[in-house]
């Protein structure tokens, strides 16, 4: 299996070599690719100011055949993407017994937040959706600008949908791949006078790979899924509706030890927003998210869930749903552009009903959120511009909770020339933990302190038509930290000293070498006093005629064991006609690529003994065909 | 001041239909190589966003009358049918800026239009030889045979 590997490897070499020394940029190839930079819709929605970007353009997504938010979010090196033990997206699990820890990373399409309020972020859901309605995905380091988050977030994942005035008409995929994983989705468009519209609805029947637990019945993380996403909108309303019906394996669940009679887990969840731009100075809307989660766990000893009182065995039904609604306001006067707004939030867990008749209420079931937020970015001269911003949000919680009052700031410089642009962050900013962990963990989360960060970064980018470079720095240091929570041990400040390389060479408008590189040092984060972390992606984007290339190399090492992960993603994609494509694609093709432990006790011991975690990568090895259909 | 306003054009940016400088410099390349030996190469178009695009170039001149005019530019199935109801002769370049115009109207010789997250030129052979057009070589990959 190795040489055939191997033969892979010097055959991608070669080619590599060959289409990018076939091709040479002429005139026309530079004006359009040039034009392409412009043109772009992620040209358009992207703000320096809202902190340190990486960027997925339509172009990037469309040659990556990047069908799923994973397929991009597993590209980054800063924080990649884990599954928890319920197979939900959870990029910053511990593995441990956490109901969900990945709050702070929010999801926005289309500039509004989708959000889960329960779990806090609507990553839980989101993470792993089919992104066939995407134009562009950008991804937002460190402390974003304060202008969408209505709750405080360490990153912000942005994702824009296609424009219809652009993309009119019917485009449909289909995709078939190992184990009989099936994928379909449609996406149709048209603009009528000023209105446009979008509906786009995919249906996937996941086979994933199984996870050996030492028993005759592997785990299993399966699911099925159907998608709707659809707007209408003119130049000054817009009104979204996502709908996802998900029913899922739900890997180990429940159980301490993974080893579930039965894990499922199945959800309906429904996004609605509605946005007006009232005059130039204010912007108004609501959005309302709800879920239902149907949940089936049982093993042989007790449930880890609270909710389970120390049965072994649950049945039944939540359902929760978040209103959110705010007023921004945006005025340029003088040499100030000033941006204010007010949020707010108001989270409901409505009922648990188990075994379909007992229904409770626990005594924590609301949230209540209000935030403000004031930015000035003060114009210094035609390159430099800097930038002040203050965030006060307020948490209101019922039940004997505590509540929490949040404070934060960030201060910034900018500058931007044609080809050169710096910009470097001050910031506080601060997190509270996310109802479910209060709710549903199996420790008393009632009275915790939120977690207060401290960091500085600083980025400096030199971008031509054909080539980029970055290099960027940041520290920063959380005390009373989040990813601590539940440890026994004495709680330091957990430190982060992170460096990356950022680089990017276009040989012509069709063929181009992409490098992320990144760097960390961390003090005492979960219950490591140190941890060294370096991690890389390698892309390579051709074409050579009518035939369309990418790899994607994802490298991983630790100091925890200094093992090497890596996950290679590649595609060929064959363009028969304007209208009709044929991709042959394989994930993870290598089987080494980085892997999430899920830690196990075995409760039949007394007391009870820590087991060897299961090593479970979140990237399912898979090989695919796929049909992209025009008309 | 206008420095300022640049600069927050670069850095809040509002959704138009297209970028006018980039847009222009790829048609003036375009025509320039379609009619190499015209100075000034009059344009018939009707549609608003592109007069507003061509009205202020020296190299092209927007004109009124098709048969004064050396290629029309078609955003729309409506404004072709407009067009072929005027034309009398076959002597006017048709170019389009939308796909479909190109594939489903055999007088459209290219188009230059934006798919799948970036802009297409497409010239079709045999249209191209009818106008006895001959392009340089740099614009063999974007030559196709219907």
């Amino acid at each position: 299996m190795l040489n055939y590997y191997k033969i892979l490897n010097y055959l991608f070499i070669f080619l590599l070599l060959t289409f990018t020394h076939l091709n040479a940029s002429s005139e026309i190839d530079d004006l359009l690719s040039e034009y392409n930079q412009k043109n772009r819709l992620s040209s358009k929605t992207i703000d320096e100011n809202r902190g340190n970007l990486i960027l997925f353009t339509r172009e990037d997504i469309e040659k990556m055949h990047a069908y799923r938010l994973k397929d991009i979010f597993k590209t980054l090196p800063l924080i990649y993407y884990h599954e928890n033990r319920y197979a939900l997206s959870d990029p910053m699990t511990s593995g441990m017994f956490e109901p969900y820890r990945s709050s702070y990373v929010r999801v926005f399409i289309d500039g509004v937040e989708v959000t889960q309020g329960w779990a806090g972020s609507g990553l839980v859901m989101y993470g792993d959706i089919n992104i066939d309605f995407a134009d562009h995905i950008e991804f937002y380091y460190t402390t974003p600008s304060y202008e969408s988050s209505t709750e405080p977030a360490y990153m912000t994942i942005y994702i824009y949908s296609k424009d219809a005035s652009t993309d009119s008409g019917v485009v449909a995929k289909i995709s078939q791949g190992s184990r009989g994983y099936g994928e379909q989705s449609v996406n149709y468009g048209d603009k009528v006078g000023d209105v446009s519209y979008m509906i786009n609805f995919a249906h996937t029947d996941a086979k994933r790979e199984k996870i050996d637990n030492g028993t005759s019945t592997p785990l299993s993380r399966d699911f099925t899924e159907n998608q709707l996403f659809a707007y209408i909108k003119n130049d000054t309303q817009t009104f979204h509706i996502q709908i996802l019906d998900k029913d899922t394996d739900s890997l180990a669940g429940a159980s301490w030890d993974a080893t579930p009679i039965e894990s499922k887990m199945d959800y309906l969840n429904v996004h609605m927003d509605y946005v007006v731009k009232l005059n130039s100075f204010f912007k108004f809307s609501f959005a309302y998210d709800w879920l239902r989660t149907d949940f089936e766990q049982e093993d042989d000893y007790p449930l880890m869930t609270d909710i389970a009182h120390g049965e072994s065995e649950i049945h039944g039904f939540s359902i929760n749903d978040t209103f959110t609604s705010e007023l921004t306001y945006k005025q340029n006067i003088q040499k100030h552009h000033i941006l204010a707004g007010v949020k707010g939030r108001y989270k409901r867990l409505q009922s648990i009903k188990l075994d379909g008749k007992t229904s409770f209420k626990p005594d924590f079931n609301l949230e209540k959120i209000f935030s403000t937020f004031l930015q000035d970015q003060y114009i210094l001269n035609d390159k430099e511009i800097l930038s002040a911003s203050l965030s006060y949000t307020y948490i209101d919680r019922n039940g004997g909770v505590s509540s929490d009052n949040l404070f934060q700031y960030r201060l910034g410089y900018i500058y931007n020339s044609d080809k050169y642009t710096y910009k470097t962050y001050l910031f506080r900013t601060q997190f509270a933990i996310e109802p479910t962990m209060r709710s549903f963990s199996y420790d008393d989360f009632d009275d915790v302190n939120p977690q207060t960060t401290y960091g500085i970064s600083s980025e400096v980018k030199y971008q031509t038509l054909y080539n980029k470079l970055r290099v960027g720095l940041i520290y920063m240091q959380d005390s009373d930290s989040i990813l601590q929570l539940g440890l026994t041990d004495e709680v330091k400040d957990t430190k982060y000293y992170i460096a990356f390389f950022d680089g990017e060479y276009k040989f012509d408008i069709d063929n181009k070498i992409a490098l992320f590189l990144y760097t960390a040092h961390y003090k005492d984060i979960y219950n490591y006093d140190k941890l060294d972390d370096i991690s890389a992606y390698l892309s390579f984007f051709n074409t050579y005629k009518n035939i369309d290339f990418y790899n994607g190399f994802v490298w991983h090492i630790n100091s925890l064991d200094w093992k090497n992960y890596i996950d290679w993603t590649s595609t060929i994609s064959w363009n028969i006609k304007e209208n009709i494509s044929i991709t042959l694609k394989g994930d993870n093709i290598l089987g080494k690529a980085k892997e999430t432990n899920i830690f196990r006790f075995d409760p039949s011991k007394t007391p009870e003994m820590l087991m060897e975690p299961l090593h479970i990568s979140p990237i399912d090895r898979s090989f695919s065909i796929n049909v992209e259909y025009r008309f | 001041m206008k420095k300022i306003i640049i600069v927050f054009v670069l850095l809040f940016h509002n959704l138009f239909a297209f970028d006018k400088d980039t847009t222009l410099k790829v048609y003036n390349k375009i025509f320039t190589s379609i009619f190499p030996q015209k100075d000034v190469i009059n344009i018939y178009v009707l549609n608003q966003q592109y007069i507003d695009l061509f009205k202020n170039s020296h190299k092209f001149k927007i004109v009124y009358n098709i048969k004064k005019a050396s290629v029309a530019i078609v955003t729309s199935q409506k404004e072709l049918e407009e067009i072929q109801k005027i034309k009398t002769k076959n002597s006017i370049i048709i170019f389009a800026t939308q796909e479909k115009l190109l594939f489903d109207n055999k007088l459209t010789i290219g188009a230059f239009y934006w798919k799948k997250g970036r802009s297409q030129l497409l010239f079709v052979k045999d249209r191209l030889d009818k106008y006895h057009i001959k392009l340089p070589n740099e614009y063999d990959k974007f030559i196709i045979e219907l």
